[in-house]
């Protein structure tokens, strides 16, 4: 671990602590939010920020927008976030049974990743949903779909070179299980690129969660996804540019936060991910 | 007989300055070359003789540095070139052939391709007497058939071949230098031969001159006139060939010769190496580089730097010994030479 | 190498058939009823069994399903459910629209992660660099409707200089393809920038400087080619990516395109246009996907040699 340390950039700082903000605030939303998100005024709507008990504003129907914002933190972070875990609990094993099956097994298996990264995801995504009613299983689901082939492919290849390696081959050699060598010696190099995927996915699921929100295929009402927040103001564009712009800040920051803490891990492990693999 | 030299190099010195350190590569170099003369550079790794000739034609990679120095070349101040007038002097006038041809040679453009953009890179020609010169410089060097190599890649030819095509691209704006850095030492031994040959054939026939560089004696005793041997980035002798290999003056060319096996050796008797290893830069001793290896240094040998004197008409060294021997007296000692 | 091409079609077909029938079957499958969302709200059972013999979801699906597929071949996909046109001559109407905006904004983005690329690999640490690098940190992090959100707010609402949406005019052109282009720019850049450093460093580039060749041709034709092969790889993958950003921005402006109809669709569980329009993007794009494959070996020698071979 020691030799770690000097390898802790600007950037895994930066990032963490940015982090900290949407992290915390998902935490505490109950506690630090000025109203219930889903309380309405019809006597304050579409107040400016700054209006007296609404300091970001509220929406078309009295919402206060920072309350909505800061329950919207919950969800962009729980989707996302679950959505990342099923996307690598289901990439990690595919990528890995490539890489231990045989030529073959790689072969077709590699052949179904290929396609699905190819393809382009929002066409699934409205493919899917409009058979299906949107909940936000659904929702968690199409984000696993997004992103389990990315896993797929960067634990296949790093999965390979380790297996190529001699000191591999020297245990192979020695008697030991292809079990064995598979967890002893190969996975624990895999987390480095697995750590730093699961950081640029999750900031891709960030974007993604609240895009399909915007599209209207997202969490169900009155569920303040700021991707809802950003789609119920879609009218009020010009005029309450607050309900717009604000939100959108919520998902920037959490995603550069993410970003930035993935460049920090790849300096930190030397490792090199191509961001290609990424709906 | 400076104003008849080719080149004159005098007091070069580079620096690499890296984040915590500064390290001296070269280290006050001065010599001269006479037009189609042929000087060989010997030195182990990190001697500097490469860098010292990147410096010629300010190609030395970043965070490389000329601090000090002058280099004139055919009347020219290399040194106070820049833009146009440094990219006509690259290439046609000092031309470099490369170590390694996999390296010097572009993978994705073919080699009639990559010929025809150097010589049009300094001939205002049509793009058809550029593809007549390229196929002309294609035989100068040894293809039989150039017209059907014209439009091959470099992974499609082999080793030899791709090291001809360097040498070509090198010659074929008829360059009055060529300076060429180890470029057998990726070859085979039989290829070696074939190369070096080509070099001087071309080199009596055009008239250019060459500077040679190597770590391998007996590959720069085959081609050169005058050789220059180079430690810790510092020069320790220099000389005609025959005089420095059958009689060096050096304690460090005589433990390189000595190292070297020898067809008349008996076959029990170890090889002698010299004890040691080459010095890093950043820990070079305030006196002579070879001092902590030698095995007549004397106790100024490690304190004071030896001067480059011509000690014999011809012969020059860098040693306190040396120039004892030869008579010369010691400043820091006031002349004499104690033990 | 004919081979090769043949067994890429192949492939490519066989996906086409497999992706087809795939959304074939999820949307039978489907909760929403079409019938049901066409009719008027509270229709009495024969109103929405008229339109369900309209649109033939009261038949077994089996034979929905060869009706589907017979008319494939005469470039029959049905008619549209909502509305009411059959689906190939919607989708191409508004096809060129969608082509127009998917390749300028390749283009765009192209031509800007190029010459900043080489510009700031040229220049490790400069103002260019950090342009770049900032650049591309934010249009990573920006979700792309956001940003044209912004963009159709500050400068079509409140500046009034270029149109909010639709097709009427060239302009309306720009901002969709500012907003696409935003969202493919930072991992063209990041690629070109890391490849482009490598290959600066590497020693041809070296040689090709001592042999007196101009600055801007070892950097602009030299090592750009040798820096563009792994760019080449990312546009063929960034197609999908490419056609997302289209339908999102579609969204956004109210640009009348596939995706725009894609999303209509969405709400009114249109199927056959919903079907037409996955099979023949999916088509479209899978053979993209070959012809770049095809234009790598033109671009690397090297890769010819590889593909004869397999």
């Amino acid at each position: 671990m020691r030799r770690f340390r000097n390898r802790i950039s600007k950037s895994l700082i930066i990032g963490s602590g940015l982090l900290a903000i949407p992290v915390l605030t998902a935490i505490f939303a109950p506690v630090i939010s000025p109203h219930s998100p889903t309380y309405l005024d019809l006597t304050q709507i579409l107040e400016a920020p700054g209006a007296p008990g609404h300091i970001l504003g509220t929406d078309s129907i009295g919402r206060d927008l920072l309350s909505r914002i800061i329950f919207g933190s919950q969800i962009s972070l729980l989707v996302a976030g679950l959505g990342m875990l099923g996307a690598l609990v289901i990439g990690v094993a595919v990528g890995s049974l490539a890489a231990f099956t045989g030529r073959f097994g790689d072969l077709v298996v590699m052949r179904f990743v290929d396609v699905q990264l190819a393809f382009p995801y929002i066409l699934l995504a409205i493919a899917i949903t409009s058979a299906v009613r949107p909940t936000v299983g659904l929702v968690i689901g199409l984000l696993v779909l997004a992103g389990w082939a990315g896993f797929a492919r960067v634990v296949r290849s790093a999965a390979l070179q380790e297996i190529s390696r001699d000191y591999v081959k020297a245990a192979t050699l020695l008697g030991a299980s292809r079990t064995r060598i598979a967890w002893k010696y190969v996975f624990p190099n895999l987390l480095p690129p697995i750590m730093v995927l699961a950081a640029m996915l999750m900031a891709a699921m960030v974007l993604i969660e609240a895009t399909l929100a915007f599209l209207g295929m997202g969490v169900p009402p009155p569920a303040p996804s700021w991707g809802t927040i950003i789609l119920d103001a879609r009218n009020y564009l010009g005029s309450a540019w607050w309900l717009t712009v604000l939100p959108g800040l919520g998902i920037l920051l959490t995603a550069v936060a993410l970003n930035l803490i993935a460049d920090g891990l790849q300096t930190l492990f030397g490792t090199r991910i191509e961001r290609d693999a990424v709906g | 007989m400076a104003d008849q030299s080719l080149l004159t190099v005098s007091g070069l010195t580079v620096d690499f300055a890296f984040a915590h350190t500064r390290l001296r590569a070269v280290d006050s170099l001065s010599y001269t070359l006479a037009a189609g003369e042929c000087l060989g550079i010997v030195g182990e790794s990190g001697s500097g003789k490469s860098v010292s000739t990147l410096a010629l034609l300010n190609l030395l990679p970043s965070p490389g540095r000329i601090t000090s120095g002058k280099i004139t070349f055919d009347g020219q101040d290399l040194l106070s070139l820049t833009g146009d007038d440094l990219r006509q002097v690259r290439g046609a006038k000092i031309a470099m052939v490369f170590q390694d041809p996999n390296a010097s040679l572009n993978p994705l453009f073919t080699i009639g391709r990559q010929l025809t953009d150097v010589i049009r890179a300094h001939w205002r020609c049509t793009r058809k007497e550029a593809r007549d010169r390229a196929l002309e410089v294609l035989s100068e060097v040894g293809f039989s058939d150039p017209t059907r190599r014209f439009g091959a890649y470099p992974f499609e030819l082999s080793v030899g071949l791709r090291q001809r095509v360097s040498i070509a691209m090198a010659l074929s704006c008829r360059p009055q230098l060529v300076i060429a850095d180890e470029p057998t030492t990726n070859l085979d031994v039989s290829i070696q031969a074939q190369i070096i040959d080509l070099l001087w054939e071309l080199k009596e026939k055009f008239g250019f001159a060459i500077i040679f560089i190597s770590h391998d004696l007996g590959v720069v005793a085959s081609i050169a006139e005058r050789v220059m041997i180079m430690y810790g980035g510092q020069q320790l002798e220099l000389g005609p060939v025959a005089d420095v290999l059958n009689e060096p003056l050096n304690p460090y060319t005589k433990a390189l010769l000595a190292s070297a096996p020898t067809l008349d050796a008996r076959r029990s008797s170890r090889l002698p190496s010299i004890a040691g290893a080459p010095p890093h830069l950043s820990q070079l001793p305030p006196g002579c580089p070879f001092s902590p290896r030698c095995l007549v240094a004397v106790d100024i040998c490690h304190k004071v730097r030896p001067e480059w004197l011509e000690v014999v008409p011809g012969r020059w060294s860098a040693c306190h010994v040396v120039a004892a021997e030869h008579g010369r007296p010691i400043p820091a000692l006031g002349g004499r030479l104690s033990r | 190498m004919f081979r090769y091409v043949a067994f890429r079609v192949a492939q490519g077909l066989f996906l086409v058939v497999a992706i087809t029938f795939a959304v074939f079957f999820i949307l039978r499958i489907s909760e929403g009823d079409p019938a049901r969302i066409a009719a008027p709200m509270a229709a009495n059972p024969d109103v929405i069994n008229t339109y369900k013999r309209e649109f033939g979801t009261d038949r077994p699906i089996l034979s929905q399903l060869t009706t589907f597929l017979s008319g494939i071949p005469h470039g029959d996909f049905g008619t549209s459910f909502r509305y009411l046109q059959p689906v190939t001559s919607l989708i191409k109407e508004r096809f060129p629209a969608t082509l127009e905006l998917a390749l300028l904004a390749l283009l765009l983005s192209v031509s800007l992660s190029v010459s900043l690329g080489v510009l700031s690999a040229r220049r490790p640490g400069s103002i260019v660099d950090w342009i770049s690098g900032t650049l591309a940190m934010f249009g990573q992090s920006a979700p792309s409707f956001w940003v044209g959100l912004l963009l159709v707010a500050f400068i079509a609402v409140r500046l009034g200089i270029l149109p909010a949406g639709g097709n009427e005019s060239p302009l309306s052109l720009v901002l969709p393809t500012l907003t696409v282009a935003v969202g493919l720019l930072p991992t063209e850049l990041r690629v070109l920038r890391a490849s482009m450093r490598e290959v600066l460093g590497q020693d041809y580039i070296r040689a090709a400087r001592a042999f007196g060749l101009p600055e801007w041709r070892i950097n602009f034709v030299y090592a750009l080619r040798n820096a563009v092969l792994p760019m080449m790889t990312l546009v063929g993958l960034d197609m999908g990516y490419l056609l997302g950003g289209v339908i999102v921005a579609e969204g956004v402006f109210n640009y009348n395109g596939i995706g725009q109809l894609a999303l209509l669709a969405l709400n009114s569980r249109d199927y056959p246009l919903i079907q037409g329009i996955t099979v023949l993007t999916s088509s479209a794009f899978i053979g993209l996907n070959i012809i770049t494959d095809l234009l790598y070996s033109v671009v690397d020698p090297r890769v010819r040699i590889a593909q004869a071979a397999a």
